[in-house]
């Protein structure tokens, strides 16, 4: 199987004139097709940048990212939007969905922004893989946060994106919630073969994942195929000990 | 919550910027304009003619009615356009007080390329001070001194138009001094004034004392004002003081727009700037702040700001009110010498103004937002499902309440004083729209929208489905352009179209072929008609002079009408006036008149006041019928003139001509008495014109800096309105929108909001337009409703384009940062 995403000597430094941050750090990294990962890490270790490095929704320092076999390197910020359109879906802890449309309107909108005409049918049948088919009318203010989440996940699905990018899709929500949502997702590499990619600092939810990534200070420590809760609570508990600076 | 309110002003400086530019341009407007007018009070008033008299003695020019008894008696005092003459017998009575004595008259006089329009005697010169340009004082009765500047030089024969006729005169000298006027010998002063004293001017003598009061002494009962100091001014000749009590009553129109706008844009842009941070309140709230913290802080930060903008406000405004009075001078709606300068109190009381709608715009807002529970704050987000609130539907209900009456009014008023109207009933409805607003703007925006969304793309839908659900921004960003639009079209449909069918009645009044009129003259004087008469061509020569009359109104001041001084049996075939019971042939003598139906018939004997102030008790010889032209409007007959004006000249001599009369004699007649002929629909054009041109210059006068206040209020709410949107805008992008889809979303919103604004204005246009029309309906034979189209299509693409800036702007700033920078902005 090819490798959906692959990123190849990334480095992404931040700052001005008084302090630079090295957030990445010569990551070399690749995601196989059909694979759902986990990136784990603790707090500024730099797995939401390499997401979003990933997703070409940020340009590394250096190094180079490639998304289904194309590079981005010297993309321009319209072909980018054009790429990540057609290529990539997201899902964020804030829903991020269009506080003005119902739930088939968001679901339908990045079709409609391609230029396309998306029948009703479709839209309701995504929905209906996320289990708000009867929800296609409502606005999310009139939604709870678990159903706002899996509007979002209809949404990045859509299009049928060769990645999904989930940063924290669960940090807004309870366990039971998080529960639907992970098996949703789960369900999607399993029946589906989507590739999914994922962020998150919770071991158990890192446990829906079948191979977990753990960075620390900007550079990959470590990898666990197969995780349990318990095994990826073990292996951080661990890096945190060690990795952690004073 | 003072110290806490001041660290969130300076945390949200970015959003605050709007709500602190609304209010110190809203100050600035209000104190610029409460500035202006007053200036015009308690304005130096320097004595020009009679700087060297101690003493003036001048005829009554006001009419006194009393009414009431006990503890309801009141007085009410009318000033006259003229004064009285003071009575002969008393003028010589006069010339025996011990003091220096002279008596001044002050008959029509003018004459082409020397300024003036009276003739005085030559001693009166010595009342104030002069110097000699050229030449010296007139030797005889032929004889004539000009004030400067003129291009005439001693020696030169010109002629003098006067009540008497034209009347040549050698120029003896020429002199410069404040007051313009044509000094000629006493004695001609006094034949060319008709023996009509103007004023008696008394300089004490060295070493004696109370002249005032010996004065009075003499004058008793006699309807005669003695003046002294500064009062003097009072009986000078002062054209300027005709021009400020318009200018007066225009800028308090100007005022009153002001407030109303400021207040309008100010009490708007704070409740939307508190209503737009509902989320942070909410995370205020979770934090543990009671509703009354999150209400204190909002007070304390509209304190601050409102402070702050209140103090630029009144910075900014002595110059703007100096370079507006400079405007109003250019355009010759105050005299030259006015001028606006720094007065304590009208800044402070619009700093105060500013301030308190400023804190209550914030408080309403507050109260609300404070109240929703912490965790529905955070969810409530963009989508408005409660924009109406009770205050908005209280507002407007009362405000479209209040509009009726005034209406009802305009309908039944069946007069062109109607004109005044239509600013209060403007601003009523514009409230009121402003305030239902959102109840209106799902179904003007499905209306504006519906034939196009077939065609829209994404970008169009969303635009549409952003302006519906967030119903409070898209209100708030409509206000603007309906208060822009509304203003300008509204009251011009109004005052237009009352104007308009009045120039029409008057149009198909007039018969008469040719009209004669002075040619930069005082007026036309007798001989000039005799001669006009005597004409080879001309069948009737009719005189009209217009002037004013006072009417009795019971438990009120009198009124001021207009009046006309016409030959009753010769109106017949040069002026068909609607007649509905008498006859105005009967018009004659001096004690008759014709007045407008309501209160009086045929035979009944009316007490009126004349422009002189003289009482005079008059038999109504003929009714007029209730058309736009009658109202308000008496007619005299041409006899009484004589006794009652300092100015006995005609203002406007109506020709019959037999047929195939020849032009040219005639004219050559008018010419020589100071007067043109003109075609009647010639005349009637230009005058329109004129009036046209003042009527424009006076409405920009109005409304000109207020809808200047209003535009750029336009671009303040949709920048602050489209910065408040980034987590939307950041969403977008996530899900695949690119910059240019997202900014032409954003430009079909803002036109969107736009054109609800404009089709709202629209509907107060033509509220105010069916008034109108039903007013004027059965009081005139022609109606026009003249709505301004070009002027509503210019205002509304101005608005559009400012629209348009004001977000495609702030968006296009937002978007160059990246997306996930965006989203984060979101908590």
């Amino acid at each position: 199987m090819g490798q959906a995403v692959a990123l190849h000597v990334v480095t992404k430094v931040y700052g001005g004139r008084a302090a630079t941050v090295r957030a990445l750090d010569g990551v070399t990294v690749g995601f196989e097709q059909g694979t759902f990962t986990a990136v784990m890490g603790p707090s500024g270790s730099g797995k939401s940048t390499l997401l979003q490095c990933a997703a070409g929704l940020d340009k590394p320092t250096s190094g180079e990212v490639f998304l289904a076999g194309q590079s981005l390197r010297g993309l321009s910020e319209t072909k980018l939007t054009l790429l990540r359109r057609g290529r990539v879906g997201f899902v964020f802890q804030s829903f991020n969905l269009l506080p003005s449309l119902t739930a088939e309107l968001n679901v339908a909108l990045p079709l409609r922004l391609a230029g396309q005409r998306p029948s009703k049918r479709d839209v309701r049948a995504v929905l209906g893989a996320v289990g708000l088919a009867d929800r296609a009318r409502h606005r999310p203010a009139e939604m709870s946060g678990g159903q706002q989440q899996r509007v979002a996940i209809a949404r990045a699905l859509v299009t049928k994106p060769e990645v999904l990018f989930a940063d924290e899709p669960t940090g807004a929500l309870d366990s039971a919630t998080s529960r639907e949502v992970l098996t949703l997702i789960r369900d999607l590499v399993d029946h589906s073969g989507q590739t999914v990619i994922m962020v998150t600092h919770d071991p158990v939810t890192a446990a829906y994942a079948d191979r977990v990534v753990f960075l620390a200070d900007g550079q990959i420590a470590d990898e666990l195929r197969g995780p349990t809760a318990q095994s990826v609570a073990a292996r951080m508990t661990g890096f945190e000990l060690t990795g952690a600076r004073p | 919550m003072i110290a806490l309110a001041w660290h969130t002003v300076r945390a949200r400086k970015a959003s605050l910027i709007g709500t602190f530019i609304a209010l110190s341009l809203g100050v600035t407007l209000l104190a610029a304009m409460a500035l202006t007018l007053a200036s015009t009070i308690g304005r130096d008033r320097p004595v020009r003619w009679f700087t060297a008299a101690d003493v003036v003695v001048a005829g009554a020019d006001s009419v006194t009615v009393h009414f009431g008894s006990g503890e309801d008696a009141e007085t009410e005092s009318v000033r006259t356009v003229e004064a009285r003459a003071v009575p002969a017998t008393l003028a010589a009575q006069l010339s025996d007080v011990d003091a220096s004595v002279l008596v001044d008259y002050a008959g029509p006089a003018s004459a082409a390329g020397a300024p003036g329009s009276t003739a005085h005697p030559w001693s009166s010169a010595a009342l104030h001070p002069y110097s000699w340009v050229a030449g010296g004082p007139p030797s005889g009765p032929d004889s004539v001194v000009l004030t400067a500047p003129t291009a005439h030089r001693p020696g030169d024969r010109i002629t003098l138009q006067t009540a008497g006729g034209p009347r040549a005169v050698t120029v003896s000298g020429v002199l410069s001094a404040t007051i313009p006027a044509f000094y000629v010998t006493d004695q001609t002063a006094s034949e060319l004034a008709g023996g009509r004293v103007d004023a008696v001017a008394l300089t004490a003598r060295p070493g004696t004392a109370d002249l005032a009061d010996r004065v009075r002494a003499v004058v008793g009962g006699e309807p005669v004002r003695v003046l002294t100091g500064s009062h003097r001014h009072d009986a000078e000749p002062a054209p300027d003081d005709d021009q400020l009590v318009g200018a007066i009553a225009l800028l308090g129109s100007t005022a009153g727009v002001a407030g109303f706008v400021s207040v309008f844009v100010v009490a708007g842009t704070f409740g939307y700037a508190v209503a737009a941070r509902r989320r942070e309140f909410g995370l205020l709230r979770t934090a543990g702040a009671t509703p009354r913290q999150v209400r204190r802080l909002v007070l304390g930060e509209a304190l601050v700001v409102g402070v702050l903008a209140g103090l630029t406000g009144g910075a900014l405004a002595t110059p703007v009110a100096k370079a507006f009075v400079g405007w109003l001078t250019r355009h010759d709606i105050t005299p030259d010498n006015f001028t606006a300068h720094f007065i304590f109190w009208p800044v402070a009381a619009a700093f105060g103004a500013g301030l308190l709608v400023a804190v209550c715009g914030a408080w309403l807002a507050a109260r609300r937002a404070s109240r929703v529970r912490p965790v529905e704050a955070l969810r409530e987000a963009a989508v408005d499902r409660r924009a109406m609130t009770a205050g908005r539907w209280l507002v407007g209900l009362l405000a479209l309440a209040g509009s009726v009456p005034l209406l009802l009014l305009i309908t039944h008023a069946r007069s062109t004083d109607v004109v005044v109207l239509f600013l209060p009933i403007t601003m009523l409805l514009l409230t009121a729209f402003g305030m239902l607003s959102p109840i209106l703007i799902p179904p003007l925006a499905w209306l504006l929208t519906a034939p196009l969304a077939p065609l829209a793309g994404p970008t169009g839908l969303l635009a549409r489905y952003s302006a519906l659900t967030a119903v409070r921004r898209t209100a708030a960003t409509a206000a603007p352009v309906l208060v822009t639009i509304g203003f300008a079209t509204a009251t011009l449909t109004g005052i237009n179209s009352v104007l308009h069918t009045e120039q029409a009645a008057a149009r198909a009044r007039v018969v008469a072929p040719a009209i004669v009129t002075p040619d930069g003259s005082a007026g036309l004087a007798d001989s000039t008609v005799t001669a006009l008469r005597g004409a080879p061509g001309v069948a009737a020569a009719v005189p009209a002079t217009d002037t004013t009359v006072y009417m009795p109104q019971g438990g009120d001041a009198p009124e001021n009408w207009v009046a006309r001084y016409v030959a009753g049996p010769d109106l017949a075939g040069v002026l068909a006036l609607p007649v509905a019971a008498g006859s105005l042939a009967d018009l004659t003598g001096t004690d008759t008149v014709a007045l407008p139906p309501g209160r009086w018939h045929v035979g009944d004997r009316v007490r009126l006041w004349l422009a002189d102030s003289t009482e005079a008790n008059l038999r109504v010889v003929a009714v007029l019928a209730r058309q736009i032209d009658t109202e308000q409007t008496a007619l005299l007959p041409a006899a009484l003139r004589a006794a009652h004006s300092a100015h006995p000249v005609a203002s406007t001599v109506y020709l019959r001509l037999k047929p195939g009369a020849p032009v040219a004699p005639i004219a050559a007649v008018a010419a020589a008495g100071g007067g043109k002929i003109t075609p009647t629909t010639d005349f009637l054009s230009a005058e329109n014109e004129k009036e046209a041109r003042l009527n424009r210059n006076g409405l920009i006068a109005v409304l000109g800096m207020a809808l200047l206040y209003t535009t750029i209020a336009i671009a303040n709410t949709l920048v602050m309105a489209t910065r408040d949107r980034a987590p939307e805008l950041a969403a977008l992008r996530l899900t695949g929108a690119t910059r240019r889809q997202i900014l032409r979303s954003i430009g079909a919103e803002a036109a969107l909001v736009t054109g609800i604004g404009i089709l709202l204005a629209g509907i107060v246009t033509l509220t105010v337009a069916f008034a109108v029309r039903h007013a004027l309906t059965h009081v005139a034979p022609v109606v026009h409703v003249d709505i301004p189209w070009s002027l509503g299509a210019a205002a509304s693409l101005i608005c559009l384009a400012v629209a348009l800036l004001g977000s495609l702007l702030p968006a296009t700033a937002l978007l160059r940062r990246r997306p996930v920078e965006l989203a984060a902005t979101h908590e």
